[in-house]
C-alpha cells in the first residue's frame, strides 16, 4: 500500500501528472540545452577575449572628437580614435580581471556620482506660473541686479587747490567754455562706461561711490571727492540698481527651481536608500571600553 | 600567454602616445559675450593671484588644505573660507583674475595615500599619511607632525618603484609617473580634470578671469636643494590632457621644449619662475643646465616661454640682496635666502635676483650671445590655503598650520593658543624664525583693454605688468623721445602717453639726436599708507675698462612737494612715523598721488640701459607687529617692525641699435 501510495499518490501530488512523462519532459529540456550550450562553445571559442567595435560607439566618439576640435578627423585620426579605444577596453579589462575594480576610492566616487546624475536628469517639467512667482518672491535678492554709471570726468589733484579749482572751472563750463581745458589727467583715464559702485569704490574710494548717486545726468556736476581729489562729473547715462520684471529673468527662474528641485529629490532619494540600510560605526574607542 | 602576446602587440602597434602632449580645448567660452564687453585702448588695471595652491597639491594636504580649486576661485571673487583649523579668509577688495597653480607631481594623489581604503592607501609605506586630514588631527598639537610627513616619508615613497607592467606602460606612455608603485593616474587625470573645471565655472568674461595653470616643481637633489619652480599658465585654448611635471623632466629646457610643442599644436603658455632668491643662483645662471656657456638659441627659446618673473611672494621678495646692491637703502626689503628645501643653508646671492639677471642681460647682449633675461615682473603668494593672504593686518599664512599668531611665530607659543602652553610652560618659546620671515605678499597687476583671458593674456606677452608687494598701488609708467610737460598736464594724457611713448615691458629704440623722456605716475591703494616716492633703477654694462654691469637708483617724484636733492638724486626725509602702540600711521605727511617726468641725467645714447620704476609707501606696521599688538605681547626681536610697501613696474629697455 505504502509503495503504490508513493509511486502514484506523490508523484500525482508532486508533479500533478504522470512521473514518466515529466522524465521525458525533462530529458527534452536539457537535451536543447546542452545543444545551445555546445554551439555556443563552438562559436564563441574566444569571446573573454573578443573586443567588438560597435558604429554607434565610434560614430558618437568622433562627434565628440569634431565638437572638441572643430573639424573631421582623418583617415588616420580616426585610426587613433579606434586604436585609443581598443587600448583602453583592453587596460579595462585586465584591470577587471586583476579586481582592480574591488575597493577602489576613485571608482566607488565616480560610481557615486553617476547615480547621482541619473536621478538628477530624471527631472524635467514645467513650473507652473504660480510655483515661479512664489519662488521669485522668495529669492528676489538673487536676481537683483546693480546700478551702473556711464560718465566722463574732470579730475583736479589734491596737491593743487583741487577745491576753489574745480568750482572755478564748474562755473566757467556751464557759462560755455570748453570743458577739456580744465583740469589735470588722471591715472586711469576720463570715460568710464557701465561701472557698478562697487568697482567706483575700488578706482575712487567709498565717499566718490557714494556721492555720485546724488548727480543729475547729461550735465556737468560736482564736484565730488574722492581719494585723489576733486572731481566734475558729465553722467552720461546710470542705471538704477532694479528687481527685473519676472518675465525678464523667468528661464534663470526655471532654471533655479529646477536645480533646486533636483539637489532636493537627490537628498530625499539617499534619505530613502539610507532606509533600507543598517549602518554600523566601529570605533576603536568602543572596542577599548569594553 | 596568448593574452599577454596579443597585448604586446597592441602596445607595439599603436604609436607612443604622451598625455602631456594632448590639448584637450576647454568649453568655449561665447564669444560673442566678449565682443560685447567695452573695451578701453588706455587700458585698465586689474590685480590678481597667479600663485596659489589647493587640497591637490601633496604639501598643502599635508598640512591641512581641504579646499579646493573651486572654493580658491570662490575666496577670490570675495567669498569667504573657513580653512581646515577653523581660520577665515577673506579679502578686504575681490581680485580681478586668479590661477591655481597646483603642483603638478603627484596632483591629486596624495589625497590618496592618506584614505586608507584606497588602492594606495593599503600599500605598505602609507601609514604615515592615513586620516592625516581626520577631524582629531586639527589641533595644533597633532598638527606639529605634519611638517615630518612632506619633508621624509613622501620623498620616499614617490620614488618606489613598480612592477614590470608599471614600469612597460611608463616607457609605452612617456610618462614616468606611471613606473611608481605610488601613483594613481586616474586619482592625478581626475584632480587636474577638476581643476581645468573650476576653472572653466568661475570665468566671467569682464568681471572675473581664471586661467588654467599649474607648478612645474624642480630641486636640485639635497644636499644642494636648489629650487628652480616655475608657474605655467594656458592662454584661452585649451590645457593639455595632463601637466608636464618634474618628473618628466627636471631641466627647464625640456619644459620650454614641450611649451613649444604645445605651442605649435595652438596652445600658448607662459612660464613663470619664482622664488628665484632661495635658487641658490640657479633660476638666473649663466649656463646651459649642461654647463655650456649660454647664447642667442637659449636666449630665444627662454624668452619665447619665459617673459615674466615673480619678483614678491610669501616666501620673500628676489628684487635684489644688500650684498648686489650696496647702494640701494632699500634693497634690505622681505630677504628670504635660506634654500627651499633645506632651510639650514643660504641660497647664492649672484643668480638669484632680478636686478642683477636684468644687468647680465645687458651684458650677454652686448657679447651677442642674445639676451635670456629681458623679463617683466608680477607678484604673486604661492599660498597653500587656497586663498592670498596679502594684508599685513589680515594674514593667515602661507600654509593651513599657520593659522595661528603663535604657529606663526610672531608671539610665543601658548600666547593666543592656551593648548599649547602645555608644551611651552615657559612663555618665550617661539616657533622657527623661517615663519616669521614669510610675508603678506604679493599682488600681479596687469594693464589690459578688458578683464578677459584673451587681453590679459597678451598684456603678460607684452610684460605691461607690474608686481606688489600685496597691496594694491596703481602704477603707469612710460618712455619715449618727444614726450612734453604739456602732455603729461593734459586731461587727456593717458592716450597722449599711449600714441606717443612705449609703456612698461616695452623696448625704446633710439632716435638720433633725442633723449628719452621717462613717464611715472602712481596712485596710492585707497586701503593702504599714503606714498613717499617713485624711483627709477638702472641697469647698464659698462663695456670700458672696468667690463661690469652697474646700476643706479634715482628718487624721481617725492611726496608732500618735497624737492629731490641733484647731487644725491634723493628725497628728503618725509618724517612719516608708526605708533606703534596701535599701528596707526600719520596722516599728514605722503600723498595720494605721485606723478612726474624724467630725464636719466647720466644718459648716454650708444649704451643698452634697462630701466625700472620702484614706487614706496610711508611705512606701516607689518604683519608681525599686527600680531604681537592683538595679542598683547611685545613684538618678536629681531624681526622688522613696520613695512615700506612698494610696487615694482616691469622695465623698459633703450636699444641704441
Amino acid at each position: 500500500m505504502f509503495p503504490r501510495l508513493f509511486k502514484k499518490g506523490l508523484g500525482h501530488l508532486l508533479f500533478g501528472t504522470n512521473l514518466t512523462k515529466v522524465k521525458q519532459k525533462l530529458l527534452i529540456f536539457f537535451s536543447i540545452g546542452l545543444f545551445i550550450f555546445v554551439i555556443d562553445i563552438i562559436f564563441n571559442e574566444d569571446s573573454p577575449n573578443k573586443i567588438t567595435v560597435y558604429e554607434s560607439e565610434l560614430d558618437s566618439l568622433i562627434n565628440t572628437w569634431i565638437t572638441q576640435v572643430g573639424r573631421e578627423p582623418t583617415n588616420e585620426e580616426i585610426d587613433g580614435i579606434i586604436k585609443q579605444l581598443i587600448d583602453e577596453e583592453i587596460l579595462y579589462r585586465e584591470a577587471l580581471k586583476l579586481g582592480l575594480d574591488k575597493n577602489d576610492i576613485i571608482i566607488k566616487r565616480r560610481l557615486a556620482q553617476k547615480i547621482s546624475f541619473l536621478k538628477q536628469e530624471s527631472i524635467s517639467r514645467n513650473p507652473s506660473e504660480e510655483e515661479i512667482e512664489e519662488y521669485y518672491s522668495n529669492h528676489r535678492e538673487d536676481y537683483f541686479v546693480e546700478s551702473t554709471y556711464t560718465f566722463s570726468h574732470i579730475y583736479f589733484s589734491k596737491d593743487n587747490q583741487a577745491q576753489s579749482r574745480s568750482i572755478k572751472a564748474l562755473e566757467s563750463i556751464l557759462q560755455g567754455e570748453e570743458p577739456s581745458s580744465f583740469g589735470d589727467p588722471f591715472l586711469l583715464g576720463k570715460n568710464f562706461s557701465i561701472k557698478t559702485s562697487k568697482e567706483l569704490k575700488r578706482s575712487f574710494g567709498d565717499q566718490f561711490s557714494d556721492s555720485i548717486k546724488n548727480l543729475e545726468t547729461k550735465k556737468w556736476d560736482g564736484p565730488i571727492s574722492s581719494e585723489y581729489g576733486e572731481h566734475l562729473i558729465f553722467l552720461n547715462s546710470y542705471t538704477d540698481s532694479y528687481l527685473p520684471k519676472l518675465n525678464k529673468v523667468r528661464s534663470i527662474i526655471v532654471s533655479d527651481i529646477l536645480a533646486r528641485e533636483q539637489s532636493q529629490s537627490t537628498a530625499k532619494y539617499l534619505e530613502e536608500l539610507r532606509k533600507e540600510y543598517e549602518i554600523e560605526i566601529l570605533s576603536d574607542l568602543n572596542v577599548q571600553s569594553d | 600567454m596568448h593574452r599577454v602576446l596579443f597585448l604586446l602587440t597592441i602596445f607595439f602597434i599603436s604609436s607612443c602616445s604622451d598625455d602631456s602632449l594632448v590639448v584637450v580645448p576647454v568649453k568655449d567660452v561665447e564669444q560673442e559675450k566678449i565682443q560685447n564687453l567695452d573695451l578701453n585702448p588706455n587700458r585698465n588695471v586689474y590685480f590678481g593671484d597667479l600663485h596659489v595652491h589647493t587640497k591637490y597639491s601633496f604639501d598643502a594636504y599635508i598640512l591641512g588644505n581641504l579646499l579646493g580649486p573651486d572654493e580658491g576661485y570662490r575666496f577670490a571673487k570675495g567669498e569667504k573660507l573657513i580653512n581646515g583649523f577653523g581660520r577665515e579668509m577673506q579679502l578686504k577688495e575681490p581680485l580681478d583674475f586668479y590661477a591655481i597653480t597646483d603642483h603638478g607631481m603627484w596632483l591629486g594623489v596624495v589625497p590618496e595615500f592618506a584614505d586608507p581604503t584606497s588602492r594606495l592607501g593599503k600599500l605598505e609605506g602609507t601609514e604615515p599619511f592615513h586620516n592625516v586630514n581626520a577631524p582629531e588631527n586639527f589641533t595644533s598639537i597633532t598638527s606639529l607632525n605634519r611638517v615630518n610627513l612632506f619633508r621624509g616619508d613622501y620623498g620616499k615613497l614617490i620614488r618606489t618603484q613598480g612592477s614590470y607592467l608599471n614600469m612597460f606602460r611608463a616607457w609605452k606612455e612617456n610618462n614616468v609617473a606611471l613606473g611608481s608603485k605610488y601613483f594613481d593616474y586616474d586619482a592625478h587625470l581626475s584632480a587636474w580634470n577638476d581643476t581645468i573645471k573650476a576653472a572653466e565655472d568661475n570665468y566671467e568674461p569682464g568681471k572675473f578671469t581664471t586661467f588654467v595653470a599649474y607648478e612645474w616643481t624642480v630641486s636640485s637633489p639635497l644636499p644642494e636643494s636648489a629650487s628652480y619652480h616655475r608657474n605655467v599658465i594656458f592662454d584661452s585654448k585649451g590645457a593639455p590632457k595632463r601637466p608636464f611635471t618634474r618628473v618628466d623632466s627636471t631641466l627647464p629646457e625640456d619644459l620650454w621644449a614641450w611649451q613649444d610643442n604645445l605651442r605649435e599644436q595652438g596652445l600658448d603658455s607662459l612660464s613663470i619662475p619664482h622664488n628665484s632668491n632661495q635658487s641658490n643662483g640657479e633660476v638666473f645662471k649663466l649656463n646651459y643646465s649642461n654647463g655650456r656657456p649660454i647664447d642667442k638659441a637659449y636666449a630665444e627659446l627662454r624668452m619665447r616661454n619665459e617673459p615674466l618673473v615673480e619678483i614678491s611672494q610669501i616666501k620673500g621678495t628676489s628684487e635684489t640682496h644688500p650684498k648686489l646692491s650696496p647702494d640701494d637703502e632699500w634693497a634690505d626689503f622681505e630677504i628670504l635666502n635660506t634654500r627651499k628645501g633645506n632651510v639650514s643653508q643660504y641660497s647664492l646671492v649672484s643668480g638669484s635676483y632680478v636686478r642683477e639677471a636684468l644687468q647680465n642681460g645687458l651684458a650677454l647682449n652686448y657679447e651677442k650671445r642674445g639676451n635670456p633675461f629681458k623679463i617683466g615682473f608680477i607678484g604673486s603668494t604661492d599660498t597653500h590655503n587656497s586663498a592670498s593672504p596679502v594684508d599685513e593686518d589680515n594674514y593667515w599664512g602661507g600654509a593651513s598650520i599657520s593659522f595661528s599668531p603663535d604657529n606663526r611665530g610672531s608671539v610665543p607659543y601658548g600666547t593666543t593658543d592656551k593648548s599649547l602652553s602645555t608644551i611651552y610652560s615657559s612663555g618665550n618659546t617661539y616657533a622657527g624664525m623661517r615663519g616669521v620671515q614669510f610675508g603678506a605678499s604679493g599682488i600681479a597687476a596687469v594693464w589690459a583693454e578688458q578683464n578677459t583671458r584673451e587681453a590679459i593674456f597678451a598684456a603678460m606677452k607684452r610684460k605691461e605688468t607690474y608686481g606688489t608687494s600685496g597691496n594694491r598701488i596703481k602704477l603707469r609708467f612710460f618712455a619715449g623721445h618727444s614726450i612734453t610737460q604739456e602732455d603729461l598736464e593734459s586731461p587727456n594724457a593717458v592716450s597722449v602717453l599711449y600714441k606717443k611713448a612705449v609703456p612698461m615691458g616695452g623696448d625704446l629704440l633710439k632716435t638720433p639726436g633725442e633723449e628719452p623722456s621717462f613717464v611715472v605716475w602712481a596712485q596710492k591703494d585707497k586701503n593702504g599708507a599714503p606714498l613717499q616716492r617713485i624711483q627709477i633703477v638702472k641697469g647698464w654694462y659698462d663695456s670700458g675698462w672696468r667690463r661690469e654691469t652697474r646700476e643706479k637708483i634715482y628718487d624721481v617724484a617725492c611726496s608732500d612737494n618735497l624737492k629731490i636733492n641733484s647731487e644725491t638724486h634723493r628725497c628728503p626725509d618725509n618724517n612719516a612715523t608708526v605708533d606703534l602702540n596701535n599701528c596707526s600711521i600719520s596722516t599728514n605727511s605722503g600723498s595720494s598721488e605721485l606723478k612726474a617726468i624724467w630725464k636719466d641725467p647720466d644718459f648716454d645714447p650708444n649704451v643698452e640701459a634697462v630701466y625700472y620704476v620702484r614706487v614706496l609707501e610711508n611705512p606701516s606696521c607689518r604683519w608681525t607687529t599686527w600680531d604681537a599688538l592683538r595679542a598683547g605681547v611685545e613684538p618678536r626681536e629681531n624681526v622688522p617692525k613696520t613695512i615700506q610697501e612698494r610696487a615694482w613696474s616691469s622695465p623698459i629697455w633703450y636699444q641704441p641699435n
